[in-house]
């Protein structure tokens, strides 16, 4: 059996491989745009003056920032 | 909406809804373009003005690792474009024949929001100054109101501010109108 102690391994690397990092990093991203996008379509739609601006903004926002979203994790998986 | 928490008065309408002024909103989403592609006119001067293999290589190498953090403050100009754009829509003058209404939304959960009756309006101050405001036709426009500070209901940017001050003396006059004719129907006298 082998001493942690004497153990030449990075214990960091053992717990979050390099690969992993870049996915780790993805999802602390993606849960901030989340929060980020709640809060701002309910500020859109509870003090907005009409229906229609809102819906058409939360439609581009979310559309322009899940395209991002779905680059940086394929960019994520291939490193 | 907006309208269903402030509650509009029986036969209040709105005469107009005013944002301050598109080149408000549009400078500022120039300034998030321009932070987009900083790191590419950065990586372009490197390449251009320090010749050699180091910067290539480096990008070569990490081009996988560079374009996710590209991505990610791509997202993150997105967020900030959202951010002023919400600012835009969110902070507004609310003009109807009975009242003002100056919503100031100073970021998210904070935001201002003030009320005056057209007649408790004194008088109305604008001032236009610069070069870019005059040729587009925006700038300050504040209300003195009886009574009360006058702070809140100052506001920066706002279009056509001439035009905005002879829509609410107009509305003002309407409704002292409106008013004395009723104190005439009720009592037959002034």
């Amino acid at each position: 059996m082998q001493n942690p102690l004497t153990s030449t391994s990075n214990p960091l690397a053992d717990v979050l491989p390099v690969s992993a990092f870049w996915e780790w990093l993805f999802l602390l991203i993606l849960v901030i745009f989340a929060i980020h996008a709640l809060v701002i379509v309910y500020h859109w739609f509870t003090y907005g003056t009409e229906r229609a601006v809102p819906l058409v903004a939360a439609a581009i926002y979310l559309g322009v920032g899940g395209v991002l979203l779905i680059t940086m994790l394929t960019i994520a998986i291939t490193i | 909406m907006l309208f269903e928490r402030i509650r509009l008065e029986d036969e209040e309408k709105i005469l107009r809804i005013v944002r301050k002024h598109w080149w408000i909103v549009f400078t500022r989403s120039m300034a998030a373009a321009f932070l987009a592609v900083m790191p590419l006119v950065a990586v372009w001067f490197g390449v251009v003005f320090f010749p050699g293999d180091l910067l290539i290589e480096f990008v070569r190498q990490f081009a996988s690792e560079l374009a996710f953090c590209y991505t990610a403050w791509l997202l993150l100009n997105w967020m900030l474009l959202a951010n002023f754009w919400t600012e835009h829509y969110l902070d507004l003058w609310a003009i109807t024949n009975r009242r003002i209404v100056a919503i100031d939304q100073r970021g998210f959960f904070n935001r201002f929001l003030s009320s005056f009756r057209l007649e408790r309006l004194q008088d109305m101050n604008i001032q236009v100054t610069g070069i870019i405001p005059t040729l587009l036709n925006f700038g300050t426009i504040e209300a003195q109101t009886a009574g009360g500070s006058n702070e809140e209901f100052r506001t920066d940017h706002m279009p056509d501010p001439r035009g905005l001050k002879a829509l609410i003396i107009a509305a003002a006059d309407e409704r002292q109108r409106v008013n004395t004719e009723q104190l005439l129907n009720n009592d037959g006298t002034l």
